[in-house]
């Protein structure tokens, strides 16, 4: 799920940056080093949107630097177990399914994936009904839920199930959703 | 055949005749070799799960945005940056880069007129920022299915009937009718 | 004979008269264990093999040869040898044997009416027992029956056992155990010594001693009081008169005799090992436990070779011995009886199964039934695999085969299995299936909240009835098992049997859920065989690099270190050269430099649009590691050059935050900095510096990046870029090996003459060029510089000008630096990065910013003329893809092999000789021919065996290298010209390392044909090397 969050991230700026433009500095230094990254905590930070508040510079002692408190807004992306989303299916193999929903990746196993759908390799490896009416493949759209993510320094990682009332296939004529 | 006489199993030891105690008593100290394992779930019931609505204190204040809100806010930064750089696909992460296809994909409403109507909609019937994102971005089509994506609406005794359900989901789907 | 029988016949049927049942009754308190072997070796005698044993029986009256548990047990019936016999018997020694075997005399000796004998020695014990116990006849009777009924059932519940044994247990009332000391050594002889004085003495109000194997130093003695221990202990040569009698916790007491437990432990569907035979080492499954003659039958699956057995069995070939061990297989009859193997059909007399026997061999469902010794069997530790479990696992088999495995895992338990906060769920008993968590751990017990409501705040379990549990979602770590040390997430539960995702190889693994503990750390499991790990960058056999994606056992999968495609190897340990693990640097599609960390976008090739961390960088291929890219480990092998770095370099801990910003800040508006700004093409490209002043982002010492010679000290006269500087240290990557060297600063000189740092001249020459048009070329490309202050469009600035200046090549480079005047002067400043935008000042931003790409194709295209005279296969078909940033090839010297080189080092080589004699020696390879010029004069042939770092070689002297070996300096050495039809080795240029035969010389160039691939190629003479021919 997308959120739109306030954060807090100390900022150290070198000195030669002051004058006029320090704000837009900051800020740009802010963008460059929050977006695209990933905590546990609060997920992907994909977009800042907003600077509320830059609070009063400390100079650290020794290296000139000085560290502002700076409170901004963002958009991040945070799976939460249980979710129900969807996600487009990147990959598949006799283990199962990898699915990205935006900038997480989350894998289905054929643990997790209906008893009735069977693993089928060949140039496009996908898991098919035994009536053929059902079909995940490559950039087949899903709906599933999580049920783990593991987090660790540059990512989150989920894996998830279609094993589920209103979960599968979304994309095919034949889903149940 | 005939099966051991388990009477008088015990694991195997050594007697030291000078111990007062049962010799085979485990201590009850776990070993020092297991203290470097994470144990996040002590208790077992804090934990995360988005059914019951347990996403944490934080995120269950913060403002949730369903996928066509996202979109949005996304093609305008891109827009910014289009205008401000001539390569922008150099300067987005990748976290932002697939974020936006995927928001683009799984939109329901394109129309921003419809986006701010669903919230509308929805705003009406007490939902918690994440049920109301999930339902505006899954879109149910029957209260069965509502219930099943977003299990806490029902649960609590929360006010909602079926037939509010059934009602929230009409209103949902003429906006994609009209949009 | 005739007394075996009948004593036989009173075992059974006890009930024959009062003393009988006294006896039989003290002895059940005596020691429990004891009374339940024999009890069990009465059943089989008359169930299981009654012919068999009858005979022994006879036989063994006489002869002590059988085996132990077979003459133990029938010793145990014999109740001549008294309870004092029977406490001795448990345990196996042989040399107690032959003791009793003297006893055994004696009581025949003595007692030739049985009965009498019997009355004669338990009139002593009579009295004592009566006013002790005060317990009636009747009582102990229906105790006794009550016990053996019990024990005969087979199969009874696990509790309701417990229940009745804790009837039995000693209590208050009963006599107590002392624990004596005594000689170590002589447990045994004490024993018997005690026995021999109870016998001969009738007033000793002892009631057993028992000696244990285990226990050296002490024996017990069972009595009253401890007065009566201490009386008959007088005496004793081995009980020293001042030991303490000491005694025993009643709790203690039934731990005392429940010794056997190793033979007791073992039940049946544990999982056991062979330890000997051919099936050493193969899983076992016990199906049948016989204490008392410490045998087990076990299930196996047989390694029986059909055509071996056919032949023996027909009697032919059978002095011939195996020599091979014949593979598990299930054993199939129709297979054998086509081979006419006689297999026979036969009903076991207690299971009532139908074996099929074959050669004496008994075989039920395929699997081999095999009656051995528990010794020949090992049950600590067993944690069979789960290859080993599916084998096991027969149709209809399932929930057996579930079963065992629980079983065999509570036996392996560790000590502290089970801690506060662990889920778990009961999967023995009335609340099987209930879920909690654990409260408290005492002992075996433990103290679970259950998680249902409306129960008992917490219930206590014995650990056996509990097992971890855990959830699909769970990120686990496995801490016990084969594939201990990795986690990942449970995908799904079965049973007490967990199926996970394992984090590195995103494939499933199945472990017990008894191995598992919930952790959030992320480990891979066996990550290293040998000095190599998972994603290290390693030199294959053939020259060859990749990346090791994955470990498996003794072989790895790497990923070559190809592009366009992905190559993926499986290599044996024995395949693998080296480690490679020296960091280099590459530049990207638009120039930057490109180091490991770095985040690189693929703009082009199959791999276009990937996007990640360089993990590794060699010879100008980038392995990335993204993880959106699912396979191979999500590494991806990619030319540099068809890479863009995306985010800040990490090569200096502050300037990814600092210097980046700014690229980043032009990118948005405009700056007072706006000379700058617009060269920052890549906006996030961090190596787009600042300037100088801020590049030293690992130290802010201005001589960090410099290229420098080495003035003194071992390796004066080597060139090499600083690393890094600590105090007084400077490390310096050398320019010439494939190392860095950490040399005092004050040996060392700026090189700016000789080697000058890329940027300087660069941005000197941008607005001089025009002016100095024959010496641009020789700048760039000899420094061997990775310098982030190289951005593409200085480059694109240059190109027209250095396409024509490279082509005269190799202007002196005195020269040019007389002529270069301003340049050098200002460099040194330029480096503290004040004067930054006074060169930048001339370089009109707009003219290249838009058209990077183009700017730099044509900038490669001169380097490739550049070195026409030495032809490179690869250069022409891949324009694009100089791949190498000249720093990193300037480690290429010591690697020799075709692979890609940087321009600027082949430039370099191949005038090396016209710029610094000195530097030749570092051209020297092994095995090419040498003339040793010694200070005397006189000059010796010889072949280089090994090149040293210093620069000086190992030589062989004499024309076949077989003369003693010295190590000479490079200054000494000469190469051997080579004549035509020689064989040679290049030294130099893209194709060092090379050999080939010359097979003409043209003025100064020599026509090489070359050995791998009979290309013919026009190369410098100077750099070729006269081969010796092993």
């Amino acid at each position: 799920m997308f959120f739109h969050i306030t954060l807090e991230r100390n900022m150290q700026l070198h000195p030669r940056h002051f004058g006029p433009h320090l704000r837009d500095k900051l800020v740009a230094k802010l963008m460059k080093d929050v977006e695209g990254t990933c905590s546990g905590r609060h997920g992907f930070v994909v977009a800042i949107t907003g600077v509320e508040d830059i609070g009063k510079g400390l100079i650290r002692e020794g290296t000139g630097f000085v560290t502002f408190p700076v409170k901004y807004q963002a958009v991040v992306f945070r799976p939460f177990k249980g979710e129900i989303l969807e996600a487009v299916v990147t990959m598949v193999n006799k283990m199962g399914f990898f699915a990205e929903a935006g900038p997480v990746q989350i894998f289905v196993s054929n643990h997790l994936i209906p008893d009735d759908m069977e693993f089928q390799s060949g140039d496009v490896p996908n898991y098919t009904t035994s009536d053929g009416s059902v079909k995940i493949q490559k950039d087949s759209e899903v709906r599933l839920k999580i049920i783990g993510t593991r987090v660790d320094a540059t990512e989150i990682f989920c894996i998830g199930t279609i094993k589920d009332d209103f979960l599968g296939v979304i994309n095919d004529p034949g889903a149940a959703a | 055949m005939e099966v051991a006489d388990e009477a008088f199993v015990v694991a195997p030891r050594e007697v030291d005749p000078l111990r007062r105690r049962p010799p085979f008593i485990p201590s009850s100290q776990p070993p020092e070799s297991f203290k470097f394992l994470c144990r996040p779930n002590m208790s077992g019931e804090e934990e995360e799960n988005a059914a019951e609505l347990k996403i944490g204190e934080e995120f269950l204040k913060a403002k949730c945005l369903m996928n066509c809100e996202v979109a949005r806010i996304l093609d305008h930064k891109y827009d910014q940056l289009q205008q401000t750089s001539d390569d922008p696909t150099n300067q987005i992460s990748q976290v932002f880069e697939k974020s936006m296809q995927y928001v683009k994909r799984f939109s329901r409403y394109k129309n921003p007129d419809a986006v701010r109507q669903v919230r509308e909609v929805l705003s009406r019937y007490k939902l918690a920022e994440f049920e109301l994102c999930v339902l505006g971005n899954l879109c149910p089509e029957t209260v069965e299915e509502a219930i099943a994506i977003v299990p806490s609406i029902k649960s609590k005794g929360r006010m909602l009937e079926d037939d509010a359900i059934e009602k929230m989901l009409h209103d949902l789907s003429l906006i994609k009718k009209f949009e | 004979m005739a007394r075996g029988r009948h004593r036989d016949e009173d075992d059974d049927f006890i009930d024959d008269d009062d003393e009988e049942e006294m006896e039989e009754e003290e002895e059940e308190e005596e020691e429990e264990v004891v009374g339940k072997g024999r009890q069990k070796r009465r059943r089989s005698e008359f169930i299981d093999d009654v012919a068999v044993e009858d005979d022994d029986e006879e036989e063994e009256e006489d002869e002590d040869d059988e085996d132990d548990g077979g003459h133990r047990g029938r010793k145990q019936r014999r109740r001549s040898g008294s309870e004092f016999f029977e406490l001795e018997a448990v345990v196996d020694s042989d040399d107690e044997e032959e003791e009793e075997e003297g006893e055994d005399d004696f009581i025949n000796d003595a007692g030739a009416d049985l009965p009498d004998e019997d009355d004669n020695r338990r009139l002593p014990h009579r009295p004592i027992l009566m006013q002790e116990d005060q317990e009636d006849v009747e009582e102990m009777e229906r105790r006794v029956k009550e016990r053996y009924s019990k024990s005969n059932q087979i199969d009874y519940a696990e509790d309701a056992t417990d229940v009745e044994q804790q009837a039995l247990l000693p209590s208050v009332k009963d006599p107590k155990l002392w624990m004596v000391k005594c000689a170590i050594g002589h447990e045994r002889e004490t024993a018997i010594c005690l026995m021999q004085k109870f016998i001969d003495r009738a007033d000793l109000q002892i009631r057993s001693v028992i000696a244990l194997d285990h226990l050296k130093n002490y024996i017990y003695v069972e009595a009253e009081k401890e007065a009566h221990v201490k009386e008959a202990c007088k005496g004793l040569r081995n009980i020293f008169s001042s030991a303490k009698v000491m005694l025993v916790p009643i709790k203690e007491m039934t731990d005392v005799l429940s010794v056997e437990s190793k033979a007791v432990e073992l039940s049946r569907d544990t999982w056991v090992r062979m330890k000997i035979g051919i099936y050493k080492g193969d899983l076992a499954k016990v199906v049948d436990v016989d204490n008392i003659r410490q045998k087990v039958t076990v299930k196996l699956i047989p390694r029986v070779d059909l055509q071996t057995l056919a032949n023996k069995l027909e009697g032919r070939d059978i002095g011939k011995k195996k020599t091979f061990v014949p593979p598990p297989r299930f054993f199939n009859i129709d297979e054998a009886r086509e081979m006419h193997i006689r297999v026979e059909r036969r009903r076991d007399k207690e299971s009532g199964e139908y074996f099929e026997m074959v050669d004496g061999m008994m075989f039920k469902d395929g699997f081999l039934y095999k009656l051995v010794s528990l010794r020949s069997i090992s049950s600590q530790n067993i944690q069979p695999t789960f290859d080993e479990l599916e084998k096991f696992r027969k149709p209809g088999d399932d929930v057996d085969g579930d079963v065992a495995s629980l079983s065999t895992l509570f036996a392996n338990r560790k000590k502290g299995h089970f801690m506060k906060g662990d889920a778990v769920i009961v999967v023995r008993g009335d609340l099987k299936n209930l879920m909690g968590w654990v409260e408290k751990v005492e002992e075996e017990t433990v103290h679970v909240r259950p998680k249902m409501t409306g129960l008992p705040k917490t219930l206590a379990f014995n650990e056996k009835e509990l097992c971890k549990y855990f959830k699909p979602g769970d990120h686990v770590k496995v801490v016990s098992g084969v594939q201990e040390g990795a986690t990942g997430m449970v995908v799904k539960v079965e049973g007490h049997v967990l199926i996970i995702l394992s984090d590195t190889t995103k494939e499933h693994i199945r472990v017990f859920a008894d191995h598992v503990v919930e952790s959030s750390e992320i480990t891979t499991g066996v990550t290293r065989v040998g000095d190599y790990e998972l994603h290290d960058l390693v030199l294959l056999d053939n020259m060859s690099f990749g990346v090791i994606i994955r470990v498996e056992t003794e072989a790895f999968q790497v990923l070559k270190g190809v592009a366009d495609r992905p190559e993926i190897v499986l290599v044996k340990l024995r395949e693998i050269k080296c480690k490679i693990e020296r960091r280099s640097n590459a530049k990207d599609r638009s120039n930057n430099i490109v180091s490991i960390k770095d985040v690189v976008r693929v703009v082009e090739g199959p791999w276009r649009g990937k996007q990640g961390p360089v993990e590794h960088i060699h010879r100008g291929f980038l392995f990335i590691h993204d993880r959106h890219h699912l396979e191979h480990a999500g590494f991806i092998c990619a030319k540099a050059q068809s890479c863009v770095v995306v985010g800040g370099t990490h090569g200096g801990s502050d300037r990814k935050g600092v210097d980046s910003l700014d690229s980043r800040f032009g990118a948005f508006r405009s700056s007072p900095h706006i000379l700058q700004s617009p060269r920052r093409l890549p906006p996030r490209g961090p190596p787009v510096d600042f300037g100088g002043g801020f590049r030293g982002g690992r130290g802010h010492d201005s001589i960090i990046g410099k290229c420098i010679k080495i003035k003194s000290g071992p390796l004066k006269g080597y060139r090499g870029r600083v690393k890094e500087v600590t105090g007084p240290l400077v490390r310096v990557e050398l320019d010439s090996q494939m190392k860095i060297v950490t040399v005092n600063r004050k040996d060392i000189a700026d090189a700016t003459g000789v080697a000058t740092p890329f940027r300087d001249s660069r941005y000197g020459l941008g607005s001089e060029t025009p002016m100095h048009p024959s010496r641009t070329p020789l700048h760039p490309y000899q420094t061997p510089m990775r310098d982030p202050g190289a951005t593409p469009i200085h480059d694109g600035m240059r190109t027209p000008m250095r396409d024509r200046a490279w082509a005269p090549m190799s202007p002196a480079r005195d020269s040019w630096e007389d002529g270069n005047p301003a340049t050098w002067g200002t460099s040194p400043q330029y480096q503290l990065g004040t004067p930054v935008r006074t060169y930048e000042a001339p370089t009109p931003g707009s003219g290249w910013a838009s058209t990077p790409g183009g700017n730099y194709s044509d900038s490669a295209t001169p380097r490739e003329s550049s070195y026409g005279s030495a032809p490179s296969p690869y250069l022409p078909s891949t324009p694009s893809g100089q791949p190498m940033t000249p720093s990193s090839a300037s480690y290429l010297p010591g690697t020799p092999g075709g692979q890609p080189m940087t321009p600027g080092n082949v430039g370099l080589d191949i005038m090396s000789p016209t710029i610094g004699g000195e530097n030749e020696g570092n051209w020297y390879m092994p095995d090419i021919f040498v003339n040793v010029v010694k200070p005397g004069g006189d000059s010796h042939v010889g072949i280089v065996r090994e090149v040293l770092m210093d620069g000086s070689c190992k030589v062989a002297l004499g024309s076949a290298g077989n003369g003693e070996t010295l190590t000479i300096g490079s200054s000494d050495l000469e190469v051997v010209r080579p004549k035509k039809s020689d064989k040679i080795k290049i030294m130099n240029g893209t194709l060092r390392g090379v050999t080939g035969k010359l097979i003409g010389i043209d003025g100064s160039d020599g026509i090489v044909k070359l050995d791998d691939t009979y290309e013919v190629k026009i190369l410098d003479m100077v750099i070729l090397a006269k081969l010796a021919t092993k």
